[in-house]
């Protein structure tokens, strides 16, 4: 009896034993899981920066797109960088920092330089006429490189 | 299948869908529906992608020369896509590891944007300084 008594006593105790291990497991799995939805989770900041940052420096021509995803890029740019995906980060943040940086000087060029006076003279199609016939004497006046001109301008 | 097949095929499909949508898009009036460079009517300055899809159009005729000269680096970036890619799929076959290095980076990233942004200023001001 006493025998049988002690056996059901160490069953009892391995059952528990078990039953502690199984519940360590779980709770370790869980653990895991929950690491790895948070590493995915805080990528996304990282990825949505270096794709804004692309998208910004491709279609830097219209800046209704460009300016606003150069600044998405660098504020998510800015959070991922604290999190996962630290590189990824760092490059949409320096595309979309240089975009910003690349606009300015061009509008700063333009407007300074007074180039506005040459497109508003080529946008008058007669006048474009005039300037690709009489293209020797505009060159020399203005310092226009015309083949290079002529190669990007003309289809 | 093995994984590395299965990501192979998928990435050479999204080339694929790419490169047949940009046909589609060239050859069809769609290509009308690009927006202007407003930096261009504005300013008659030229921006970070400012013949960038005479570029493309002359690489599919097979005008390389003038590929290049419309858009230097956008010509390059389509050619080292083109080779990394060709490189990808032999280390994927077969199963070695030659001229990894190509593989995309983010630094590599950073590095392209920098050549575009010097490009960009220097061609701006070839246009209007008479070499």
């Amino acid at each position: 009896m006493e025998n049988e008594e002690n056996k059901n006593e160490e069953i009892k105790e391995e059952s528990t034993q078990k039953k502690e291990v199984k519940e360590a497991e779980i709770v370790t799995e869980n653990k895991q899981d929950k690491k790895e939805t948070t590493n995915t989770e805080t990528k996304g900041y990282s990825i949505a920066s270096m794709v804004l940052g692309i998208i910004s420096l491709i279609l830097c021509c219209v800046w209704y797109i460009s300016v606003p995803a150069s600044i998405a890029a660098i504020i998510l740019g800015v959070i991922g960088r604290k999190k996962a995906g630290k590189g990824m980060a760092t490059a949409g943040l320096v595309m979309g920092i240089i975009t910003l940086v690349l606009l300015v000087i061009l509008v700063i060029i333009g407007v300074i330089f007074g180039v506005t006076a040459v497109t508003s003279y080529l946008q008058n199609p007669e006048a474009w006429e005039e300037f690709i016939n009489e293209a020797e004497n505009i060159s020399e006046n203005n310092n226009i490189n015309l083949d290079l001109y002529n190669a990007i301008y003309r289809r | 299948m093995k994984k590395e097949y299965k990501k192979m095929i998928i990435i050479q499909l999204v080339f694929l869908i790419i490169g047949i949508l940009t046909v589609i898009i060239i050859n069809t009036n769609l290509i009308n529906f690009i927006p202007k460079c407003w930096i261009n009517e504005k300013f008659g300055l030229l921006c970070t992608s400012c013949g960038g899809t005479r570029c493309v159009i002359n690489f599919l005729q097979g005008n390389f020369i003038k590929a290049f000269k419309y858009h230097s680096v956008f010509f390059l970036i389509i050619i080292y896509i083109l080779i990394t890619d060709i490189v990808y799929i032999i280390n994927t076959l077969t199963n070695k590891n030659i001229a990894k290095w190509l593989y995309p980076k983010p630094y590599y990233l950073i590095i392209w944007t920098v050549i575009l942004a010097i490009y960009t200023i220097a061609r701006n001001i070839l246009i209007f300084v008479k070499i």
